[in-house]
């Protein structure tokens, strides 16, 4: 009887231990109210412009709480990935944040996203925000997203000194754009620092290159009209090629950030990326004007690369009335006005004062409202996801083995794949 | 009576019968349905197609490429494991003063989850400031500096050498115990017949190594295709698909684009290399009971 | 003759030697590095010690690391008891009371054993969210049972074929039925058996990562291993961070590895010898 009842202790024992671990530290949600919000601003400025927007949320409503489950990582690409895992699961966060446009298209299909027409026609933000952006913010004619922040992607960010010691004139054209690498090359500086160790920063060179072919072109890459054959994708990838010598030879091994820091110490003279890169050089004592300056990427004069931060509202959300206060939050004036500054992007409605921007953010806020805009590929909004991964892939063979013919045939594929049937 | 006897043994392994059936041959038979549907997308969908997933598999460049990286792997992994273990256990079987604490160092890289190993190796190959390159420029090699896992050439070969290091430890000791149970009178008898160490090794010991070599060669190949962590973290693959292998592809065609039916394909096909390696390997151990 | 014996001995202790570094330079530099300060990392080579020890990577990495700690512990030890009792049931059954189908049940539930997961993760994926578990501890404990079975059966299975049947015979002649059997004269022989099977799936569930990359995605949930690789996610350039956390993570096995080392091995060897 001894060992029986030991036994049974034991048992017992680990059964309750058990329970008690499960019951007190249960990775289950409660019921009140709280805006369960997935994103993934996990540093630095990013961080700090999102804890602004929920200090005025809980300002405005302190009854209703605030869950965030933040999650870095490959610039968003694993919180995409346990999205959409968790949408699968049918387990809904109230809001995410994802970019608008193509990005939206798998929880569109897969049937996971309120409409939010009515929210957009409440809130009359039909006038406030530029046609195109309302574009990528539908499906059939129906609004899915509410942007909160936008980014530039056709920006080369230069060493300033750099340029001035060499006499270097700012390129308007690419023929401009390769003898200005070419003199820096004989000075023994790299031309142009890429960072391709996470993939997305060679193709988002890439597809700069695809609008300074043509805007036009561009639009119509992204809408499968074009052949691979077209002599125009020929011009883009020779473009592309022509620039692989001026590269640094350590691309493979650097993030995006480490490409600026090349600019940065000297060692670099430009490097392209999107206006994210401004809070790099500003927290490492840099200066906009005084240190580095930015220009267009050559013959993209008039276009807008857009990388657009939204968020959305899943069906079946938890605490769906606080989601939507959410949503009427970002995209207000006050609410873009306080997180935009701080991040370092420009806000998306067109009647936001400017008052509280930077210099450089000034004269992208200008341009936006101006230019042609034209969604990005690299950054999820123009094509489907999976081309998106397809074009990462190829672009990287592109500048690691310089196969021409490979690509093209891999980019057929891939519209023919990837593309065309999910449009 | 005796019906009881029949039947309460089997209601004692009822439970696991059932969650094995379930998580294993459910899942298993629940897969290949699937993969022969068209589910594409965050909503089922159960359209069936037949075999056009496989098809389409076998004309994909990157199935074959993800193939192709897992035959190497698996290849110089074994290699290099067996060799490495085999060479370790029989320096270890001279009599050698502190062989405890050789055996634990050599082992315990097994105790580390591959999560932990990746992102140590991956410090280690960073061709700025990792290990690697910091000694070759100790030794003034400087030259021979590489990008090493970020070098598409190379990056497959790197982390084979990790996993080598991470395994070596557990066919040693599999290895050693082998080799120590070769009794004792046989290896004596051999050397009254005027056999060397060498030849005592070769020709006595290394043949009754035989059902060691298998299980290792089955557990080891088993490993290759289930090995997911360790290159997820390493890289996901890259770079540019050179260390892609077919799990981390399944895994990237379900979780990241959502094309579940084709997936699934995939993971049938790992499954049925699986039962290749392993039915084998049951068939000939049961043989030797 | 005895110098070519020492010859001999040195190459020998020369080559153990050399292999010794190649296993130790891993550990040597993962820990060189986390004691360091991001500067000193950037400039200093990770062979040279730090210049003065810098105890913020561990802050900074234990801070991150802490609560998935407390999930790896809350899913690994439930599912660690679960597998092992009812490997050891399972063992005893298949060893002592075959009845018809039980070898070929026994052979399946073997198959198990060698499954590529990938196999089975949508299917999983699937059951899992059905049930509702999606992000909690019962889908990992869950999990970890039912594919743990296979190993821990096969290990108990080999450990009581060598308990001799005429032990089994006296306690029928005692009258105990097959419970008693287990509970009496079984149980208190498994010791050793659980000891290293207990060890062997501990580890095993401890360091999985897929499992948890799948099923879990909450900071509430996630274990320590899908964190660690978040971190080297979110820190990229800081790896003194990002070995700091390695260390962390592998601290618990590393410590069973150390001091029950034995039973880890006899695992290791019992679970790749079939019976």
């Amino acid at each position: 009887m001894d060992k029986k009842t030991k036994l049974t202790a034991i048992l017992a024992t680990g059964v309750v231990i058990f329970v008690a671990f499960s019951g007190c530290i249960g990775g289950e949600k409660e019921e009140k109210a709280e805006l369960q919000i997935v994103h993934w601003w996990t540093a630095g400025g990013e961080k700090e412009a999102i804890n602004a927007l929920f200090s005025m949320y809980r300002d405005k409503y302190p009854n209703i709480g605030i869950n965030e489950e933040p999650i870095s990582g490959g610039a968003g690409a694993d919180m995409k990935a346990v999205m959409k895992t968790q949408i699968f699961a049918g387990n809904p966060p109230s809001t995410f944040q994802v970019h608008i446009g193509y990005e939206l298209k798998p929880y569109y299909d897969g049937d996971a996203l309120e409409d939010i027409t009515w929210l957009w026609e409440q809130e009359g933000w039909g006038d406030n925000f530029p046609a195109d952006l309302q574009e990528m913010a539908q499906f059939d004619d129906e609004y899915y997203a509410v942007p909160v922040g936008i980014h530039r992607g056709n920006l080369v960010w230069y060493n300033m000194e750099i340029f001035k010691e060499h006499n270097l004139k700012l390129p308007t054209t690419f023929d401009e754009l390769l003898s200005v690498c070419e003199s820096l090359k004989n000075e023994g500086i790299t031309p142009l620092a890429v960072g391709t160790l996470n993939k997305w920063p060679g193709a988002h060179l890439f597809e700069v290159i695809l609008m300074s072919v043509g805007a036009d072109f561009y639009s119509d890459f992204i809408s499968g009209k074009v052949n691979i054959n077209d002599p125009r994708f020929d011009e883009a990838l020779n473009r592309y090629a022509d620039l692989f010598e001026y590269i640094n030879s350590n691309h493979a091994a650097l993030t995006w950030d480490q490409a600026c820091g090349e600019v940065l110490s000297g060692d670099a003279a430009m490097t392209l990326m999107g206006d994210w890169a401004k809070g790099y050089f500003d927290t490492r004592g840099w200066r906009y004007g005084v240190n580095y300056s930015i220009f267009e990427f050559p013959e993209t004069r008039g276009v807008f690369d857009v990388i657009c931060d939204s968020f959305c509202l899943p069906k079946n959300a938890p605490s769906r009335d606080a989601a939507i206060k959410w949503l009427q939050l970002i995209g207000s004036i006050k609410g873009q006005n306080k997180f935009n500054p701080i991040k370092g992007s420009i806000p998306p409605r067109i009647d936001a004062p400017t008052d509280e921007y930077d210099d450089l953010a000034k004269a992208t806020i200008a341009d936006f409202r101006v230019c042609t805009l034209v969604p990005s590929i690299a950054h999820g909004s123009a094509t489907p996801e999976s081309f998106v991964t397809k074009f990462n892939d190829y672009m990287d063979n592109y500048i690691t083995y310089g196969d021409k013919t490979a690509v093209k045939s891999g980019i057929q594929k891939a519209i023919e794949n990837e593309l065309l049937p999910y449009m | 009576m005796a019906r009881t006897e029949k039947i309460v043994p089997f209601l004692f392994v009822l439970p696991s019968i059932i969650l094995v059936g379930i998580f294993v041959y459910g899942a298993i038979g629940w897969n290949f349905i699937i993969s022969l549907t068209a589910w594409d997308g965050l909503k089922p969908n159960y359209d069936f197609v037949g075999l056009d997933n496989y098809v389409r598999l076998f004309r994909d460049e990157i199935f074959i490429n993800a193939l192709k990286n897992n035959i190497v792997l698996i290849l110089f992994l074994i290699l290099g494991v067996t060799l490495v273990g085999l060479i370790l256990a029989i320096l270890l079987d001279q009599n050698v003063k502190g062989e405890n604490c050789f055996r634990t160092v050599y082992l315990f890289p097994m105790a580390i989850t591959f999560v932990v190993t990746a992102t140590i190796w991956v410090w280690m190959y960073n061709p700025t400031s990792g290990v690697f390159n910091s000694i070759l420029d100790a030794l003034h090699l400087g030259s021979l500096k590489s990008g090493w896992i970020t070098d598409p050439d190379i990056a497959l070969y790197c982390i084979i050498l990790a996993l080598i290091w991470q395994f070596s430890g557990y066919t040693m000791v599999v290895f050693l115990a082998g080799i120590r149970s070769v009794p004792v009178e046989t290896v004596e008898a051999a050397k009254v017949d005027g056999a060397g160490p060498l030849q005592s090794y070769s020709k006595i010991i290394i043949p009754q190594l035989t059902p060691s070599i298998l299980s290792i060669f089955t557990v080891m190949m088993i490993y290759a295709l289930k090995a997911f962590d360790f290159i997820w973290v390493a890289g996901k693959g890259g770079p540019g698909g050179s260390t892609e292998i077919l799990a981390i592809l399944m895994y990237k065609t379900a979780f990241l684009d959502s094309h579940f039916a084709y997936s699934a394909a995939i993971a049938t096909i790992l499954f049925l290399m699986a039962i290749a390696i392993v039915l084998p390997y049951l068939w000939i151990t049961r043989k030797k009971i | 003759m005895k110098k070519k014996l020492d010859v001999k001995r040195v190459v020998l202790y020369l080559i153990l030697l050399l292999f010794l570094i190649f296993y130790i330079i891993p550990v040597y530099t993962t820990l060189t590095t986390s004691l360091k300060d991001l500067g000193e990392v950037a400039t200093s080579s990770p062979i040279k010690l730090p210049h003065k020890i810098y105890l913020g990577a561990y802050r900074d990495a234990a801070a991150e690391l802490k609560r998935p700690f407390l999930n790896s512990l809350a899913f690994a030890i439930p599912a660690t008891f679960i597998s092992c009792v009812l490997g050891s049931i399972n063992g005893y059954i298949f060893s002592k009371y075959k009845f018809k189908g039980s070898e070929l049940i026994f052979l399946l539930f073997l198959i198990g054993i060698f499954l590529p997961y990938q196999s089975i993760l949508i299917p999983l994926f699937e059951i899992i969210s059905s049930l509702g578990l999606y992000d909690t501890f019962w889908a990992l404990i869950l999990t970890h049972s039912a594919y743990g079975i296979p190993i821990t059966t096969l290990l108990f299975r080999n450990y009581y074929d060598q308990i001799p049947n005429e032990l089994i015979e006296a306690g029928k002649v005692d009258g105990y039925g097959i419970s008693g059997i287990y509970s009496k004269i079984i149980l208190p022989l498994s010791g050793p058996a659980f000891a290293m099977t207990i060890i062997f799936q501990f580890t095993n569930v401890w360091n999985d990562y897929l499992f948890g990359l799948v099923l879990t995605m909450s900071a509430n949930v996630r274990p320590m291993t899908v964190a660690l690789a978040n971190l080297k996610g979110s820190f990229a350039a800081a790896w003194n961070i990002q070995m700091a956390g390695a260390l962390l993570v592998t601290l618990p096995t590393i410590l069973l590895f150390i001091f029950l080392g034995k039973y880890f091995v006899r695992g290791l060897l019992a679970g790749s010898v079939k019976g």
